[in-house]
């Protein structure tokens, strides 16, 4: 009776699912879980004694089963373009720029290949060399391909962390829009006025954001319930009047900072610049951190994360001068605004290099590989301080909603249909 | 006549405009109706002299007459009388178009014009306060964008990997050598374990002409070179010295740094300034600064006046300082 093939031959399906006696069933069930456990047990325990033997198999295992990130399956708009708005990789641009380029110039000297190729090895050194994508339509291109890549193996060059934002490459267009943002020769000390929306109430927080950036203050927004109520603009031409180079107005929802909006307020004869609207999320004062340490006014460090697209470089440009261009090393503070799929993660930590403990690994880079010559080092992180997550909302050529005029007065606006594509990002 | 029989009906049947209230109130629906109530002075149906004030949806307020020779022509009840801006001129005109009307109207028609020009008057103070403002109230987002952002952002966060990350990119400025040769956020251990480190791999030399111009390293380089001659050492003479300094480093927990920290620090006067807070970890370092004078009086001083004119000169030779 308690037979496996009772009339309903189901083929493919597991031994469990072939006999219709209940008991049996779960007998069987039971037999099979194990035999699968034993299996995969037996298999990785045959894996992990080849690949120590042979550490390269590891490497392959791992190289071909790397997981499926979102980030890996990240989607670009595909086209040529660099404003804002545009969800371009803004290395990944310059290069097939600059790659079609050459391929002209190839095409157009083809008797002087060879100096091209020297002119490439310049271009090589700032090209991005963590990502593919090589258009190899001709012969002589791929030639010159690989002579490029040859000069470049040559050269013992330390490659450029992947995740911290490499400023220099604004595209043009951005530093056209931004002039004021973008070309501060020499850099200016920033001086920041910290306030709150009409009726706020959220001191402590706003100083604590205050404090955040050296060199600033927080002033209440509203004396009194019956005071003259300043507009955002009035308080900017004040404030610009008095040497402030960015204000910063946090926004409240039920007693915690919801919102923060950044407003440049250039030097003189210039109007103030952008106006960045973020919100805020999760935001932690430092005493609900364990272990948190607290701020001196030292100058922090700072870094900036994952700001790939040109929305993002403007982003991490204005919060790169909202602190000072020279931070203060002994201090040991470093403030990290790092960008995930569009959330700016804002940290703040005390940092200590120190030399790994026993059971410490080493450092590894972003790819994967271990970091040489820093076997044995690690760095020891304290945090302090808010931490609080970002998002950009909007971006205004003025001040504010009402304080941009002109036809380009929104720059941005962050609309809730640009994330239907889970794997499209405008940061 | 006929406004008897109107009225009785009105009353004492059925008029759709009535409302009546539990308090005893009989309100009058009628768009017409001079006061509000429903009355026999007050009711649009049932008087065939009757003068409203009222405003258009523009906001321009007009005075409606009603006269008994039009009675038999329900579509031209209402002669429509646009008033002035000016309240007084308006006062005034309402007197002139009503001198023989009865007294209540008049006056009922003048006490509906104060009021509608004060609303006026308010709702354009108030529009204008909001244009000054500026402020715009921002919808709530929806509670399905809500939770996907929430969702979203939890998952970032663990797809950032932070603490990593930050690890990572500080051990990274470190190995490319932009906190310069005499780093003042490291021990001296450390960074002889760096250097070390760093020989072996063969990138012990760093190419300063390797790239020049626009590349990624510019701003790293830039910085690198820069603090690299400004942090010029006379610390290679005095051998003894560190040997001694190595000891005291042994007593010092990792937080508080290394005496190389102390020594920069003596050099500018603003970090004392900064130093200058009530912390333990201060104290110890004041502690251990003050010995480290002792033991290195004069070297100090040198690099303090050298740190300085360099630092004027590069400060105008330098196009970019970039933080990191």
């Amino acid at each position: 009776m308690p037979s496996g093939n009772k009339g309903k031959n189901r083929s493919g399906g597991s031994l469990s699912l072939k006999t219709s006696n209940k008991i049996v069933r779960k007998q069987l069930y039971v037999k099979q879980k194990k035999e699968q456990g034993k299996e995969r047990h037996e298999e990785r325990h045959r894996r992990r004694k080849e690949e120590a033997k042979d550490p390269k198999l590891r490497e392959e295992r791992l190289a071909t089963n790397q997981p499926l990130t979102i980030e890996r399956k990240r989607v670009w708009d595909d086209v040529d373009d660099d404003s804002l708005g545009v969800a371009v990789d803004v290395a990944e641009l310059k290069r097939r720029r600059l790659e079609k380029e050459e391929a002209e110039a190839a095409r157009a000297a083809d008797g002087v290949a060879e100096e091209d190729d020297e002119k490439d090895d310049d271009a090589d050194s700032m090209l991005d060399s963590d990502e593919e994508g090589e258009d190899d339509d001709e012969d002589a291109e791929e030639r010159m391909e690989r002579l490029r890549q040859e000069r470049a193996q040559r050269k013992p060059s330390i490659a450029p962390s992947t995740t911290s934002t490499n400023l220099d490459m604004t595209p043009d267009s951005l530093t056209r829009q931004f002039p004021n943002l973008f070309n501060e020769e020499p850099p200016v000390d920033p001086k920041v006025l910290v306030t709150t929306h009409l009726n706020g109430t959220i001191h402590k927080e706003a100083e604590d954001i205050a404090a955040i950036f050296p060199n600033s203050t927080y002033i209440r927004r509203s004396a009194h319930a019956y005071g003259h109520k300043y507009s955002v603009r009035e308080i900017a031409k004040f404030a610009k009047n008095r040497g402030y180079t960015i204000l910063m107005i946090v926004g409240e929802d039920l007693k915690k900072p919801s919102s923060l909006t950044v407003i440049h307020l250039n030097g003189e004869d210039v109007p103030p610049g952008p106006s960045l609207t973020y919100t805020i999320r999760n935001y932690l004062p430092g005493k609900a951190l364990l272990g948190h340490g607290n701020p001196t006014n030292h100058y922090p460090e700072l870094l900036l994360n994952g700001f790939k697209t040109p929305l993002g470089i403007l982003a991490a440009k204005s919060m790169h001068t909202m602190f000072p261009p020279k931070p203060e090393l002994q201090g040991r503070q470093v403030v990290t605004l790092h960008n995930q799929r569009d959330y700016i993660f804002f940290r703040r930590h005390r940092y200590v290099f120190r030399e790994a403990r026993a059971t410490e690994k080493n450092v590894v880079t972003a790819e994967g590989k271990e970091m040489e010559g820093m076997q044995g080092i690690r760095a020891g992180l304290q945090e302090i301080g808010p931490r609080f997550t970002l998002k950009l909302r909007r971006v205004d050529k003025g001040i504010g909603r009402a304080g941009s005029e002109g036809e380009d007065a929104l720059k941005w606006e962050w609309k809730a249909k640009m994330e239907k594509v889970r794997t499209r990002f405008n940061l | 006549m006929s406004d008897e029989i109107v009225w009785q009906i009105i009353n004492q049947q059925f008029c759709a405009f009535k409302l009546k209230t539990t308090k005893g109130n009989n309100f009058c629906r009628n768009e017409y109706n001079v006061s509000g109530f429903c009355n026999r002075q007050s009711c649009p149906l049932a008087n065939s002299r009757y003068a409203t004030v009222r405003t258009s949806p523009k906001g321009t307020i007009y005075l409606y007459i009603k006269t008994i020779e039009r009675a038999h022509m329900p579509s031209k009840w209402w002669e429509k009388i646009k008033l002035s801006q000016n309240y007084a001129e308006a006062l005034q005109q309402i007197e002139d178009r009503l001198q023989y009307f009865p007294k209540f109207l008049l006056h009922k028609c003048k006490q509906r014009l104060t009021r509608l020009v004060q609303v006026a008057t308010r709702m354009r103070k108030l529009a204008a306060e909001e244009d000054r403002l500026g402020e715009k109230l921002v919808p709530k987002m929806a509670p399905k964008v809500k939770h996907r952002e929430e969702a979203r952002e939890r998952k970032a966060l663990i797809a950032a990997k932070l603490e990593r990350t930050i690890e990572r990119e500080l051990l990274e400025r470190l190995r490319q050598g932009m906190y310069g040769d005499q780093p003042l956020n490291v021990s001296e251990s450390v960074w002889k374990k760096v250097l070390h480190g760093l020989e072996k791999e063969g990138e012990g030399t760093r190419d300063k002409d390797l790239d020049e111009g626009i590349e990624d390293e510019d701003e790293e380089e830039e910085e690198e070179e820069e603090l690299e001659e400004e942090i010029e050492d006379g610390n290679v003479e005095y051998v003894s010295d560190f040997e001694e300094t190595d000891d005291e480093l042994n007593d010092i927990e990792d937080w508080l740094g290394s005496d190389d920290e102390d020594d920069a620090e003596d050099d500018d006067e603003d970090d004392d300034d900064d130093d200058d807070e009530g912390d333990s970890e201060e104290d110890t370092k004041k502690k251990t600064k003050a010995g480290d004078k002792r033991k290195r009086g004069k070297v100090t001083k040198m690099k303090a006046r050298k740190k300085k004119e360099i630092e004027v000169e590069h400060e105008t030779d330098r196009e970019k300082l970039l933080a990191f």
